[in-house]
């Protein structure tokens, strides 16, 4: 069933209340709703995009540039899968390191997750050497809203809620008793057996600093909230040239999709090696005509003899030449963090966010290393030639040309000072409240975090159901 | 042939290659500019080989 506001609906019935009908908030229902375990959904949003609801999401961002904060997620049914790219793949084994639960553990939710987003879960990879993986990712076109409105219309174990904010949750003894609720301007308080909150990767922060504002008995106040903030920097690295043909021998004919685009991504051994982090670059399968030529009258003038070489092939599908764009990992720092504005407050008179980021050195110098190493495998194999963007090849920092998944904040661990919630995702020291969405991430890894934002809701929602059933 | 005849060959045979020299130079000098300006507003550091 889906309500526009709170309204004859008997709160008292619902063991479950979940805030946010995003991947990780819908996920969790859905799976609830197959072990006939009733839940509530609270979304903030309309049932469609609207500016007012959008204007909402706006905030500062103190330090380096970041991408506008109400135009790099959705506040809207179906959250920020109502404009995602859907490019998909599980994260590396090694991202998973310093998370308190292993690739494997979370793995066995794969091929349901993948169901969940229409793809295949297959996601190949082949050697190059030992620093780098030719990848390959998946790609999803669903949105959750409109894959799942007429199923949850006709559910009689969902209910979904629209245009209602959460505010701040109250308890006290390690227990949520009250989410408090704001519809137009009359307040609502939902129990529930257990509340749990999934409204983003920056929202989820906003909530919980609130809370132990408003709750003091409630939330530790030694949790590290909004703290380890991190995002995926999406920069150009440089453009090349490179021969596909020539790959394909070199991988004994394990090439990946020869007419798509072309992913590399660092193994673990690179990053041992070098002391970087994760990272990986891509061409677009399709190319664009002006920048080919471009390069080619680039490498005629930098290098005439390689350029007269690699002439007999020009805009052939075997050489491929274009921008050379990455996907970058940040070092998890406790200064990069979400913080309530002390002055300014919304409609609701929640205070709006100050986000306080700095791009860090590690990371540009992830993107050198990464790029230079690549392009000594190009040129002593004569995969093809690299040119490195001189602002990254100088270690001065690089153009951000988009930060759309906002990671950390309310941090995964075993330890309280430097995590928020533990394995299962409850929230430490609080009984009944559970955090799900990017916003956990202990590590970015360069893989885009949707789908393993619906294993853990798949598995938050078996977590769950064993503890009503006990 | 008289002088003018003479005179007038030997200014269209000049002209001609004064004229195909400037063509090939102007072509040269455009393509070096326009590597240059390319470079110079693309800004990317090239790793390559020693002959290539």
């Amino acid at each position: 069933m889906i309500a526009k506001n709170l309204d004859n609906i008997n709160l008292e019935e619902f063991p479950v209340v979940i805030f946010g009908s995003g991947p990780a908030g819908l996920t969790t229902a859905l799976e609830l709703e197959k072990k006939k375990i009733k839940c509530l959904v609270i979304e903030a949003g309309e049932e469609e995009y609207s500016q007012n609801s959008q204007q909402l999401y706006e905030g500062k961002i103190i330090g380096d540039n970041l991408s506008d904060l109400s135009s790099s997620r959705l506040r809207q049914l179906g959250g920020t899968s109502g404009h995602w790219g859907g490019q998909s793949k599980l994260m590396e084994p090694y991202d998973f390191n310093l998370w308190p639960i292993k690739a494997e553990e979370l793995n066995i939710y794969a091929n349901k997750a993948c169901n969940i987003i229409n793809i295949k879960n297959i996601f190949r990879k082949s050697s190059l050497n030992n620093y780098f993986d030719q990848i390959e990712f998946q790609y999803s076109t669903v949105r959750f809203a409109e894959k799942y409105k007429k199923h949850i219309k006709d559910s009689k174990n969902i209910y979904l809620v629209l245009n209602t904010q959460l505010s701040h949750f109250e308890g006290k003894n390690k227990l949520v008793d009250e989410a408090v609720c704001i519809f137009k301007n009359s307040t609502k308080k939902i129990k529930a057996k257990y509340f749990v909150l999934a409204c983003g990767g920056i929202e989820n922060s906003r909530i919980l600093l609130w809370t132990r504002e408003k709750s003091k008995k409630l939330v530790n106040e030694n949790l590290p909230i909004g703290k380890y903030w991190m995002t995926h920097p999406w920069i150009l690295g440089g453009i090349g040239a490179i021969n596909k043909q020539k790959i394909v021998k070199k991988l004994n004919n394990e090439f990946i999709n020869y007419e798509g685009p072309l992913h590399f991504a660092s193994k673990k051994q690179l990053l041992d090696e070098k002391k970087i982090l994760s990272a990986e670059i891509y061409m677009t399968a399709k190319e664009d005509e002006k920048l080919y030529k471009e390069i080619i009258r680039d490498i005629l003038c930098v290098a005439p003899e390689y350029g007269k070489k690699i002439s007999h092939n020009l805009f052939k599908k075997d050489l491929k030449c274009g921008n050379i764009f990455m996907s970058l990992e940040e070092p998890s720092n406790p200064n990069n963090r979400v913080a309530l504005d002390l002055i300014e407050k919304d409609q609701f008179g929640i205070p709006k966010i100050n986000l306080f980021y700095n791009m860090s050195k590690l990371t540009v110098n992830t993107a050198k290393i990464f790029l230079e190493e690549f392009s000594s495998l190009c040129r002593k194999d004569d995969l093809g030639r690299i040119a490195i963007k001189d602002n990254i090849y100088n270690l001065e920092g690089y153009e951000n040309l988009g930060s759309f998944h906002h990671l950390g904040g309310t941090r995964m661990g075993i330890n309280k000072f430097d995590s928020v919630i533990n394995k299962d995702l409850k929230v430490h020291d609080i009984n009944n409240l559970y955090v799900s969405g990017s916003s956990n991430f202990v590590t970015g890894g360069y893989t885009n975090p949707t789908l393993t934002i619906i294993q853990f809701a798949i598995r938050l929602a078996e977590k769950i159901s064993e503890r009503l059933q006990i | 042939m008289n002088k003018k005849m003479l005179r007038r060959s030997f200014l269209k045979k000049n002209l001609l290659i004064l004229a195909s020299l400037m063509i090939f130079k102007l072509d040269l000098y455009t393509s070096y500019f326009k590597l240059k300006k390319l470079k110079k507003k693309r800004n990317f550091i090239w790793h390559l080989n020693i002959n290539d």
